[in-house]
């Protein structure tokens, strides 16, 4: 199987001497491409942290990340944010839809930084695969929370990224909406072969995913 | 469009009222810079005009050339137009009242010279042939001989001779030598137009002759030729007149630096066997624009003057944009963490700049240009109303595109300026920043600590604000600092402004009165009688009888040459006077019992404790090499110990040649100021006034005389009724209302632009206080609900944002005002070389101003926010912030 990411010694500390936090503490695993990994631990134990370094939207204090063997954090910023909107797909919590941006044009975002044009028609399938067809010219405040969330889906996919990462995408969604969130990534997982860094608290649906890793007190203590 | 094109339009249509107000930052400095420098470049193009209407257009003139040189100096390659003139000769004026200008002259020009030989028509029209002249108005105000318009001249025109040689206007009237008109031939001319005395260079300031002037067609075997310089000769002026001259490029250098030998120097004066006069004034002028070195200094004053206005606006407008910057740290956070470069964000924060220049530097350009519009039309209106006897512009409004392309290019400038910092500080968000739900200002919790003394004034509430002071810092240095700002640049300017307009108050307003006669009362029958009914003529706003003499000289110890005095006359013997020795002189002088009365009343002082006393004016004229001018500076340091002043007259003993002292008389001294009696004009000295009486006593070998001065704005009428008056009596009058009107409109304009021009930095400071202040407290809102949610009430709250506002205001009027005040001061001993006499005025009116205005518009901008901040609710704001 192909190796499309290789997490190696990540470590990050916040702050300094006795306000020292050690967030996450020589973490490495591997993924495979089209693997779906669920990410679980208590709250503070290092997830996020986790997923932000794999993103390149932190820089770690030691250790290295590549995707698709590419070391990251020898990247430039500038090479680094080029590499971030081509392979990654970041989705929050929180959406982070840009407010006064409407879903179309949310979705379209990293395309077009890279100075391209988008595909109408891939486009019009994304959106119809989001089930936001109908929504495309809303703004962000105009939609339901689980529409938001297919919205950074949507963004997170227009690229075909080397990888989704996911920070709690349903923890601020109902259940139902939440199942709709898992029902797409799985679909995307299955449909385009796409690999999957999911972080959760519902084990249940962490159960969905190929593999699940615990970290506790930013240490991997399962599924490494 | 590009998609982070359409982010930032949507993004400015969104925060729609900060746009509005960054635009009105961008569009009152682009309008100020434009209204600088056309309003310089009409003044430039004005002053030119105004110099070819009433000097002439023509740079040089050759006189009286023989016609072989006439037709080489026509053409010659540098001369791009010409005209000539034909002497007719001179005339005896009999009733003429003037000894010295004993002449009619008549001359006659060709239809281009009646135009542009700087004539100005008052009455009627040009001559249109040789039997008609037009004559200049001084016939009739100084040599008071009355020629109407229509009445025929009989003249016997002749040429002036002195000892058989022909001289003509540059030779002045000497009584003592003899001199004669010979080749007399009579002619008769129709007057058909009146004109005002034609300039110095047709008739000189002591020329003997006034000027009668005709019209001809053809040149003389000895015409006059007036020429005017083309593009090239004006670049190359020099080699321009030796080319005229028909000399060597390298021999004229060698004469104008007085190099010539004698050989050369009598070739020269072989060669070259006639007059040559320069309008060089306009010569200067046209020469380049800074070669002139009043242009060249106003465009040093223009230069700075930009400046402050630029940095200003860069500090107002780069507010904005750090505000709109920390608005959408999450924005610009998000768009790094889907991939936006640092160029990127960069490049939005310029298309930003961009969009807002797009509306704000074309309106600046045309708010620029219709101010100057305005500002010009005001200016002549002004002009006009004090100089009503020309039907003339002064300024003409010139859109000149250099000058507009200047303007656009410092807005851009400016702009760009603004917006780099802010662009460098988004590209740097971290894309983290974005993701966390923290927000961006990063609080020191440990540390701050508030001073009990807060708590105990202020309460809870005010300890609140203080930690908010002190915690975030940075959200205040934007507000604070802009105050400070506002307030520095106020205050330095303001008091520059009164500084130049008390200085030039100063420099122009020597001169109170519009009409001075003059005589000697045994040559006035009833003298005491018509003195009466003259100073009873409708129309007299204010006068003085007044008289003077000179030759006194102070012999007190105690009573030294002042500090302003030694200083600008430092270098020149002026100091010394011509006898040698440095006499402490003083002029005594007496201005009539009105005027007397009046000066008394404004020094507050009263006429028993004056009596026989004398007040002396301590101020004086004197000849600055330094400035190679004209400085009016305080004459006298006075002892507190001088009570009276002994002096001594200056007598000349003329068998030994020689001067020598003579005790005089001791004056007590009642007052010493800088204020003056109506009617006294500054001298070399001080002077001392005199009540008419003591005057009367002490000066004695003078003949008895009255100079009398009138204030009046129909100054042309009243010498009319005071001629009528003093019909058959021998006195001489002067009428200097054109020359009063003049300085007073000069004075009120140069208010009107100076104070005009602090309005515009008022107004960018008020936008830049609005814009932070506004921004601030709605960026804040979060916090502000926070705190009610805990249950502060609405009370508790205004209270907190009053009192922040206090902190704060106080804050920056600690700093603002000394920076201001230090500024002013520096600016002042840049500008003056001590030598004036206004002192460093402390500008406490501005200081003023400064802190009510701080405090009213702080607390008219808070309580404009709160208001809209008490009309949300609490839950809404703080979801809105988590989107
Ligand atoms: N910017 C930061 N500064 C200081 N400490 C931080 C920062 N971000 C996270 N931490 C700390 O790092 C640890 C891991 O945080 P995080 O990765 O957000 O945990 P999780 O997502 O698992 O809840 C926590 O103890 C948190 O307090
Ligand atoms: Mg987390």
């Amino acid at each position: 199987m192909e190796e499309i990411l290789k997490v190696d010694k990540l470590t990050k500390i916040y702050g300094k001497d006795n306000n020292k936090v050690v967030a996450l503490d020589k973490v490495s695993f591997t993924v495979n491409k089209g693997e779906f990994v669920a990410i679980i631990g208590a709250s503070g134990s290092g997830k996020s942290t986790l997923l932000h370094l794999i993103g390149g939207v932190d820089r770690p204090t030691s250790g290295k990340v590549f995707i698709e063997g590419e070391d990251i954090f020898k990247l430039s910023d500038d090479n680094l944010a080029i590499f971030r909107r081509r392979q990654v797909g970041l989705i929050y919590q929180f959406y982070n839809l840009l407010p006064i941006l409407n879903v179309e044009e949310n979705i379209k975002l990293p395309v077009e930084l890279d100075g391209k044009k988008v595909d109408e028609k891939d486009l019009t399938e994304l959106l119809k695969t989001l089930g936001l067809e109908s929504r495309r010219k809303h703004l962000p405040n105009e939609l339901s929370g689980g529409q938001q969330q297919r919205t950074s889906i949507g963004r997170a996919m227009i690229n075909h990224p080397a990888i989704i990462l996911a920070d709690e995408p349903t923890g601020n969604l109902d259940s139902k909406a939440s199942d709709e969130i898992m029902e797409l990534l799985k679909l995307s997982n299955k449909k385009y072969n796409q690999t999957i860094i999911m972080i959760t608290h519902n084990l249940e649906l962490a159960s969905q995913a190929d593999r699940i890793i615990k970290l506790e007190d930013g240490r991997i203590v399962e599924g490494e | 469009m590009n998609l982070l094109h359409r982010l930032t339009k949507k993004n400015l249509e969104l925060n729609r009222k900060r746009t509005i107000v960054t635009i009105i930052g961008i569009i009152l400095s682009v309008a100020l810079i434009t209204a600088v420098s056309t309003v310089f470049m009409s003044g430039y193009k004005s002053i030119v005009q105004f110099e070819k209407v009433f000097y002439g257009d023509y740079h040089m003139v050759f006189e009286k050339v023989d016609e072989d040189n006439f037709n080489r100096i026509k053409n010659n390659r540098y001369v791009e137009h010409y005209f000539y003139s034909n002497e007719i000769g001179y005339s005896k004026l009999e009733e003429g009242k003037n000894d010295y200008k004993p002449y009619l002259y008549v001359l006659a020009f060709n239809k281009d010279g009646l135009d542009k030989a700087g004539l100005v028509l008052l009455d009627g029209r040009y001559p249109e042939n040789e039997n008609e002249v037009v004559i200049s108005s001084h016939i009739k105000t100084d040599a008071r001989v009355k020629y109407n318009i229509g009445d025929t001249l009989e003249l016997d025109v002749g040429k002036r001779t002195i000892d058989g040689v022909q001289v003509g206007q540059h030779i002045m009237y000497d009584t003592e030598v003899g001199e004669e008109l010979v080749d007399i031939t009579h002619k008769t001319y129709k007057i058909v137009g009146l004109i005002e005395r034609p300039s110095n260079v047709v008739e000189d300031f002591s020329a003997p002759g006034y000027s009668v002037i005709t019209y001809t067609d053809h040149p003389s075997e000895k015409s006059s030729i007036y020429v005017r310089f083309n593009k090239d000769g004006l670049k190359h002026s020099k080699k321009a007149i030796s080319s005229l001259m028909n000399i060597d490029y390298s021999l004229y250098l060698k004469m104008n630096d007085d190099d010539l030998t004698e050989e050369e120097q009598a070739q020269m004066v072989q060669d070259v066997n006639y007059d040559i006069n320069a309008n060089e004034y306009l010569m200067t002028l046209e020469g380049g624009l800074f070669d002139n070195k009043m242009f060249e200094s106003l465009g040093k004053i223009v230069a700075v003057v930009i400046g402050i206005i630029i940095v200003t606006s860069v500090f107002c407008i780069k507010n904005s944009f750090d505000i709109s910057i920390a608005e959408k740290t999450r924005q610009y956070g998000m768009l790094a963490s889907v991939g936006a470069t640092k160029k990127q964000i960069r490049k939005n924060v310029f298309y930003e700049a961009f969009r807002l220049g797009l509306v704000g530097i074309p309106c600046g350009i045309l708010l620029g240009l219709f101010a100057s519009w305005i500002l010009i039309i005001i200016t002549n209106l002004i002009f006009k109303n004090f100089l009503s006897v020309y039907d003339y512009n002064f300024l003409i409004f010139s859109i000149s595109i250099p000058a507009i392309l200047v303007s656009i290019a410092l807005g851009i400038v400016t702009l760009f300026l603004s917006s780099l910092r802010s662009a460098r500080k988004a590209s740097k968000i971290a894309p983290i920043t974005a993701i966390r739900n923290s927000e961006e200002i990063k609080i020191k919790a440990n540390k701050v600590k508030s001073p009990k003394i807060i708590k105990k004034i202020f309460g809870v509430g005010g300890e609140i604000s203080y930690k908010n002071l002190k915690r975030s810092k940075k959200k205040y240095r934007t507000t604070v600092i802009s105050i400070i700002v506002s307030i520095a640049i106020f205050i330095s300017l303001s008091s520059l402004m009164t500084l130049l307009y008390k200085t030039i108050k100063q420099e122009y307003s020597g001169k109170d009165y519009t009409l001075a006669v003059n005589y000697r009362l045994e040559k006035i029958e009833n003298e005491k009688q018509k003195r009466e009914q003259i100073i009873n003529l409708d129309g007299v706003k204010d006068y003085a009888i007044t008289n003077a003499m000179g030759g006194y000289v102070i012999e007190n110890e105690g009573v030294n040459f002042s500090e302003e005095y030694t200083k600008a006359t430092d270098d020149n013997v002026n100091r010394y006077n011509e006898y040698g020795g440095e006499y402490k002189d003083l002029i005594l002088a007496r201005v009539g019992d009105h005027a007397y009365k009046n000066y008394l009343k404004k020094l507050g002082l009263k006429e028993e404790d004056v009596k026989g006393k004398g007040i002396l004016w301590n101020y004086a004229q004197v000849y600055s090499a330094k400035k190679a001018d004209m400085v009016k500076v305080e004459c006298y340091n006075i002892n507190k110990n001088v009570k009276t002043l002994h002096l001594s007259k200056l007598q000349y003993d003329e068998e030994k040649h020689e001067e020598y002292v003579e005790k005089f008389a001791d004056i007590d001294l009642v007052e010493v100021t800088q204020d003056k009696p109506f009617g006294v004009t500054v001298n070399g000295s001080a002077t001392l006034i005199l009540d008419d009486e003591t005057y009367n006593k002490l000066v004695t070998d003078q003949v008895p005389y009255n100079e009398i001065l009138i204030d009046a704005d129909n100054a042309d009428d009243l010498q009319d009724q005071i001629e009528k008056i003093l019909d058959g009596d021998d006195f001489s009058i002067t009428n200097i209302l054109e020359d009063v009107r003049m300085m007073r409109a000069l004075v009120l304009l140069i208010g009107i632009f100076l104070y005009g021009f602090i309005t515009v930095i008022i107004l960018i400071g008020i936008t830049n206080i609005f814009n932070t202040i506004t921004t601030n407290m709605e960026l804040r809102q979060k916090e502000f609900a926070m705190l009610k949610s805990v249950g502060m009430t609405k009370k508790e709250f205004n209270r907190m944002v009053r009192l922040e506002t206090f902190f704060y205001g106080t804050k920056a009027l600690l700093i603002g005002l000394p920076i201001g005040i230090a500024l002013s001061i520096l600016l002042y001993y840049l500008l003056t070389n001590a030598t004036s006499l206004v002192n460093y005025p402390i500008p406490y009116v501005p200081v003023l101003i400064s802190i009510v205005a701080v405090f009213v518009l702080i607390t008219c901008i808070m309580k404009y926010s709160i208001s809209k901040i008490n009309k949300q609710n609490i839950i809404e704001t703080i979801r809105n912030e988590n989107i």
